[in-house]
């Protein structure tokens, strides 16, 4: 990191400080409404988007899948269901804070986990270069922080000059360490920078973790690492200064065997989380907007594999969740009859455009 | 060096996927075990700062096992020229696979590794033109891997017609544009670079840059040449004495690792789950450039990782129990002073801790 990028961020740590000491007046109650958190939750392991968001009524896709496909999908349009796990959420559906985006992907992915979630953290199809959200805030000259409450962080979140922390329950339950301060280096150039980036680090972990909410009353928290997520950012949305990005990450969707149990239960857990979130999020009185799309590697092969799963694909859907919902179907379902050369879903949203869409929302330039 | 025969592509189509994970699996706990108990540690580091320069990550590749081919190959040149690691490397089917090298053929020609030849192997960017690229690419066509599983040359997929590669127009194959290659002043100044930054640190002068790549030209570009005339430099030394290089994670934790002395099977576990967190993990190197270098390392979660790592090191009871701890932690462990403890101490479990979290542990 350049000295500069180092110097600009503990000047806006030290701001955000001063702003966060004030007392919580009208002007500072109407500011928080105005302003927005994303929440980025990351499905590890490509999720299948046509059990998820289910094309129920056509025959290829009961054709496709004869020990997969959805006898009991819950209708929200005339053509397309949701997965029965989902069932929970029909009520955001209905409240419009719920919304899928269709046909999301790349054209022909790397089948590779690796590889394309590097992709899509990176918004690049190269998988190089800084996350798509460190860019963005670099772009637009925000220093975040962004935050990942997730233990094993978020690479869209890195890469930039804008602040990517990691704020894992585990570490709330730690002490403060002692701090360090970037004078005891002398001219160690390495050190120095070790000591000033840990130094900002520690402020703002330790500011966040002051300025937590307790969790709103009579919201229930599944079990689990992602209701323990979900917990802090609630915790954290309630708070003066929540950070303007939060990732949550829930894994288990590689489903290549026996996915009818497996998908339930993910989807299962995943539906419990979000409901708990909303619950959450609607008794907090003053709080910013908040708008939370999932990603995932790829979708999943139309044709179901040998083993009652199925294998890594192309199109999938993303989840779009929040106070202001665009239009509850974004994109259109891939054609289940116009597949590519390996037998795969096209997509009619790429990554970028997918992120494009979710910023505009948020964060416009 | 590590060992490994299972060639997955041999096993039905269903097997692959599981015996790739195992074999890789297999060859990071070999290899760390090496670099940090291994009998010749300082052959260890070395093929492991050329696997920075040549990396390959076992994702890319049908077969992990081939990996092992290419150490033994870096291994046996590291007494050599760069000119002959070069020339084994381009040839080498771990990294022209991760390359997508089989698929450069006359007709259907597949640049990648051709680019990656001339931009990070050998010359450096913006020492080259597209059309050297292309043309480079001419010359690399055509391998295809033998039931040796060596790379070789076949006529019917190759281009034989003539190529003209930096100014000079020759019938070149793989060997002779490596050849050719490692005889350009940019390539002694890029690789010089590329290891100082590793060996050293913080960035050379153009003037210590200047002399020490036509010392190595002068030397036929020897290998450990440039390993001494690097080591030797007075910013070399300066640099060890006051703690001015960032460890590479597999450094710290090769490190760490050593000191605790515990060789339980958590240990290594540990450090290997680690690895990944801190970003350097063996044989999955982050892209075609290899690892980051010095400051390059610093992220406040990846910083928070390696702290995360070590200290699980401590926690873990079993891998305590097989401590084998000096009598006392010694001054000269660290280049500078440590900020949370001062040494010598005794070497027990919380001043291990301290050590361990300290920022200067991280120093080499």
């Amino acid at each position: 990191m350049k000295r500069r990028v180092l110097l600009s961020l503990l000047a806006s740590a030290s701001a955000s400080a001063a702003l966060a000491s004030g007392s919580l007046n009208v002007a500072r109650a109407a500011d928080l409404r105005r302003r927005h958190v994303l929440v980025l939750l990351e499905l590890r392991g490509g999720n299948d988007g046509l059990n998820t968001l289910v094309p129920f009524r056509d025959p290829l896709y009961r054709a496709a899948r004869p020990s997969l496909a959805l006898q009991d999908a819950l209708p929200l349009t005339d053509t397309l269901g949701l997965h029965p796990a989902l069932a929970p959420l029909l009520p955001l559906w209905q409240q419009k804070r719920l919304g899928f985006a269709q046909g999301v992907g790349w054209s022909r992915p790397n089948r590779s986990h690796f590889k394309s979630a590097d992709q899509w953290a990176t918004a690049n199809p190269s998988g190089e270069g800084p996350g798509w959200l460190a860019s963005a805030f670099d772009q637009r000259r925000s220093t975040g922080p962004l935050v990942a409450l997730d233990p094993a962080g978020s690479s869209a979140m890195e890469g930039g000059k804008a602040l990517a922390l990691q704020l894992s329950p585990v570490q709330l339950e730690s002490g403060n360490s002692k701090i360090l301060y970037p004078d005891l280096a002398g001219n160690n150039s390495v050190l120095r920078q070790m000591l000033a980036l840990e130094q900002i680090g520690q402020a703002e972990i330790a500011k966040l973790r002051q300025q937590l909410m307790p969790l709103p009353v009579g919201v229930k928290i599944p079990k689990g690492n992602l209701g323990q997520q979900i917990a802090l950012a609630l915790r954290l949305i309630g708070s003066a200064s929540c950070p303007p990005v939060l990732q949550l990450a829930q894994g288990g969707y590689d489903t290549h065997a026996n996915q009818l149990v497996r998908h339930n239960r993910v989807l299962g857990d995943l539906a419990k989380a979000l409901v708990a979130f909303d619950t959450g999020l609607q008794t907090i009185p003053n709080r910013p907007q908040v708008t939370l799309v999932s990603v995932s590697e790829f979708g999943r092969r139309l044709q179901e594999n040998g083993s009652r799963g199925s294998d890594h694909g192309s199109a999938s859907i993303a989840i779009l969740y929040g106070d202001r919902i665009p239009q509850p179907l974004l994109g259109s379902y891939p054609s289940l009859s116009l597949l590519d050369e390996r037998g795969d879903l096209i997509p009619s949203i790429s990554p970028p455009q997918l992120y494009e869409n979710v910023l505009k929302q948020t964060f416009p330039v | 060096m590590p060992s490994v025969s299972e060639i997955c592509s041999n096993l039905p189509r269903d097997k692959r996927v599981a015996c790739r994970r195992s074999t890789a699996g297999l060859l990071q706990r070999q290899w760390l075990q090496e670099l940090v108990w291994g009998a010749d540690q300082d052959s260890a580091w070395q093929v492991q700062i050329w696997l920075g320069v040549f990396p390959v990550n076992w994702r890319q590749l049908i077969d992990p096992d081939l990996l092992t081919q290419q150490m033994s190959t870096i291994r046996n040149n590291l007494k050599g020229t760069f000119g002959d690691l070069l020339g084994a490397m381009v040839l080498d089917p771990a990294l022209q696979i991760s390359l997508n090298g089989p698929a450069n053929q006359q007709h259907n020609p597949n640049e990648n590794l051709a680019r990656e030849l001339l931009e990070l192997f050998s010359l450096g960017e913006g020492n080259y033109t597209e059309t050297d690229v292309r043309e480079a690419a001419r010359a690399l066509s055509g391998y295809k891997l033998n039931k040796s599983r060596q790379l070789q040359l076949d006529p019917r997929r190759h281009d034989p017609g003539m190529k003209t590669i930096l100014g000079r127009t020759a019938n070149f194959d793989g060997v002779s544009l490596a050849s050719w290659l490692s005889e350009q002043p940019a390539t002694a100044r890029n690789i010089s670079l590329r290891l100082w930054r590793r060996l050293v640190g913080p960035q050379p002068s153009a003037q210590r840059l200047g002399t020490l790549a036509s010392g190595w030209r002068e030397s036929n570009l020897s290998i450990p040449w440039l390993m001494k005339a690097i080591q030797s430099a007075p910013e070399a030394i300066e640099s060890k004495r006051q703690g001015l290089r960032l460890t590479d994670p597999l450094e710290v934790t090769a490190r760490s690792l050593r000191l605790l002395g515990s060789r339980h099977p958590d240990a290594v576990a540990i450090a290997l789950r680690g690895l990944r967190s801190m970003g350097q993990m063996p044989f999955e190197p982050p892209s075609v450039k290899g690892w980051p270098v010095n400051e390059q390392w610093i992220n406040l979660r990846r910083l928070q990782e390696r702290r995360r790592t070590l200290q699980a090191l401590l926690t873990d009871e079993e891998v305590w129990a097989g401590a084998r701890l000096p009598t006392e932690l010694s001054s000269n462990i660290t280049p500078i002073k440590p900020l949370n403890i001062s040494l010598p101490a005794k070497a027990s479990r919380d001043n291990l801790a301290l050590l361990f979290t300290d920022p200067v542990w991280q120093l080499a």
